[in-house]
C-alpha cells in the first residue's frame, strides 16, 4: 500500500535521468512541470515509439514514465518491448504508466505489459511523488516467464485466491494437512509469548 | 504453467539516487510542482478550446458504429486531453472528458452509436470551458449529474435496444 510520503522527509532527484514517452505534447509539459517541480533536470522527452525504442539503447534510465491512454496503445507496447529488450539496466528501469482512460479491451494489457504503477490522471505532483518514492524504496523482484516479464506483481503476498492452485513452488497448499509432530503443551507457549497490555 | 519462470532483484539505482545527500523536503517539491504547473493555464486554455473545436469536427464526421477510425480518432482525442483540465484548475471538464470518453469506449465495445449522446457531452464541454458560472460547484455538479444520467441510458439498456 502505498503511504502519503512525510512532508519534511528530503528526497535527491536531481541526478536522475528521466525518460518520458506520451503522444501529447500537453501532457507531456504538465509532467516535465511537475519533474522540475521536484528537482529533476535530465529528461527525455519522446511523442512516439520510434524515439523511445532508439533513447533506450543510448542512455541508462533511472526512472521511465510512459503514457498508455488511446486506442493506439503504444504505451503498453513500448512497456512489453522494453521488458523483453534485454538492454540492461533499462529493461529493468523502473516504469510508471500514466493513463487517462484505458479501454475496456485494453486493461489487461496494460495490467501485464510490466509497469510498476498505473497511475490514473490528472495527475497531482503529490500522487506522482508518492508512487516515485514508494517505487525507489521497495526494491521489486523481477519475474521471467514465457508469458509475463516486468515487477512481480505479488508484491503484497496475500496468498493464492482460494478458487486456483499456486503456480510456485513456494505457494503453499490450500489444504491444511495433518500435524507432522505433537502440538506445543500450553504451558510452553505461555513461557514464549508473554501477554502485554495493548493501549487502546 | 510449463516455461520456466526466474526471479531477480535488479539493482535499485533510483533508490541509491533519491537518499543521496541534499535534494528537496517533500512539501517544498510539491509547492514547486504546483507552481510549475500553473504557469501553463494560460496556453492550456486555448488549447482546450482548439481540442473542442476538432472533437466537434471529428464527432461530424463519424459516420455510424461500423466507422472504426472515426471512432478511434475522436476516442484518441477526448482521453489524451484528459488531465489537461485540472492542470488549469477546471476539474468539472476533466469529469465531463472522462464521461466522455467512458461513453465512447462503451458505445466501441458493444457496436454501437449515438451522435446526440455524443453532441451532449460537447455542448457541455463548450459551456464547461467558456462559462465561468458553469464552473462553479453547483453548476457543474448539474451538468455533469445529467451527463450521468445520459451515458447510463446505454449501460442499463441492452445494446441490440438501442437504435443507431
Amino acid at each position: 500500500m502505498v503511504r502519503s510520503p512525510d512532508l519534511k522527509a528530503k528526497f535527491n532527484f536531481e541526478h536522475a535521468s528521466v525518460m518520458l514517452l506520451d503522444e501529447n505534447p500537453l501532457s507531456l509539459n504538465i509532467l516535465i512541470q511537475v519533474l522540475t517541480g521536484f528537482g529533476a533536470k535530465h529528461f527525455t522527452r519522446c511523442t512516439d515509439i520510434a524515439k523511445a525504442e532508439d533513447e533506450i539503447t543510448k542512455t541508462h534510465f533511472d526512472l521511465i514514465i510512459v503514457d498508455a491512454t488511446g486506442p493506439s496503445t503504444t504505451g503498453t507496447k513500448f512497456v512489453s518491448w522494453l521488458r523483453r529488450s534485454g538492454i540492461e539496466p533499462n529493461c529493468y528501469a523502473p516504469v510508471l504508466l500514466t493513463s487517462g482512460h484505458t479501454a475496456q479491451n485494453s486493461v489487461l494489457e496494460a495490467r501485464d505489459c510490466g509497469a510498476h504503477f498505473i497511475i490514473a490522471k490528472p495527475l497531482t505532483p503529490l500522487i506522482v511523488l508518492e508512487r516515485i518514492i514508494w517505487i525507489a524504496k521497495e526494491g521489486r523482484k523481477f519475474l521471467e516467464s514465457d508469458t509475463y516479464v516486468g515487477p512481480d506483481r505479488r508484491f503484497k503476498n496475500v496468498g493464492v485466491p482460494k478458487e486456483l492452485e499456486g503456480r510456485r513452488r513456494d505457494d503453499t497448499s490450500i489444504a491444511v494437512e495433518e500435524a507432522e509432530a505433537t502440538s506445543m503443551e500450553q504451558g510452553v507457549i505461555e513461557t514464549n509469548v508473554q501477554a502485554q497490555k495493548v493501549a487502546q | 504453467m510449463t516455461g520456466v519462470v526466474r526471479f531477480h532483484v535488479p539493482e535499485n539505482r533510483l533508490g541509491k539516487l533519491i537518499r543521496s545527500a541534499g535534494g528537496k523536503a517533500v512539501e517544498q517539491a510539491v509547492k514547486d510542482a504546483s507552481k510549475g504547473i500553473d504557469s501553463l493555464r494560460g496556453d492550456f486554455l486555448s488549447e482546450l478550446s482548439e481540442i473542442l473545436a476538432k472533437a466537434e469536427v471529428l464527432s461530424a464526421a463519424v459516420k455510424g458504429a461500423d466507422d472504426q477510425g472515426g471512432t478511434d480518432a475522436l476516442y484518441g482525442l477526448i482521453s489524451a486531453s484528459i488531465g489537461v483540465p485540472s492542470a488549469c484548475g477546471m476539474t468539472s471538464l476533466d469529469e465531463m472528458l472522462v464521461s466522455l470518453a467512458d461513453l465512447i469506449d462503451h458505445f466501441k465495445t458493444h457496436g454501437i452509436w449515438d451522435h446526440q449522446a455524443i453532441t451532449i457531452h460537447l455542448s457541455a464541454f463548450r459551456l464547461l470551458l467558456n462559462s465561468e458560472s458553469a464552473r462553479d460547484s453547483e453548476g457543474a455538479k448539474a451538468i455533469l449529474v445529467g451527463l450521468h444520467k445520459v451515458s447510463e441510458r446505454f449501460r442499463r439498456t441492452p445494446p441490440a435496444a438501442i437504435s443507431t
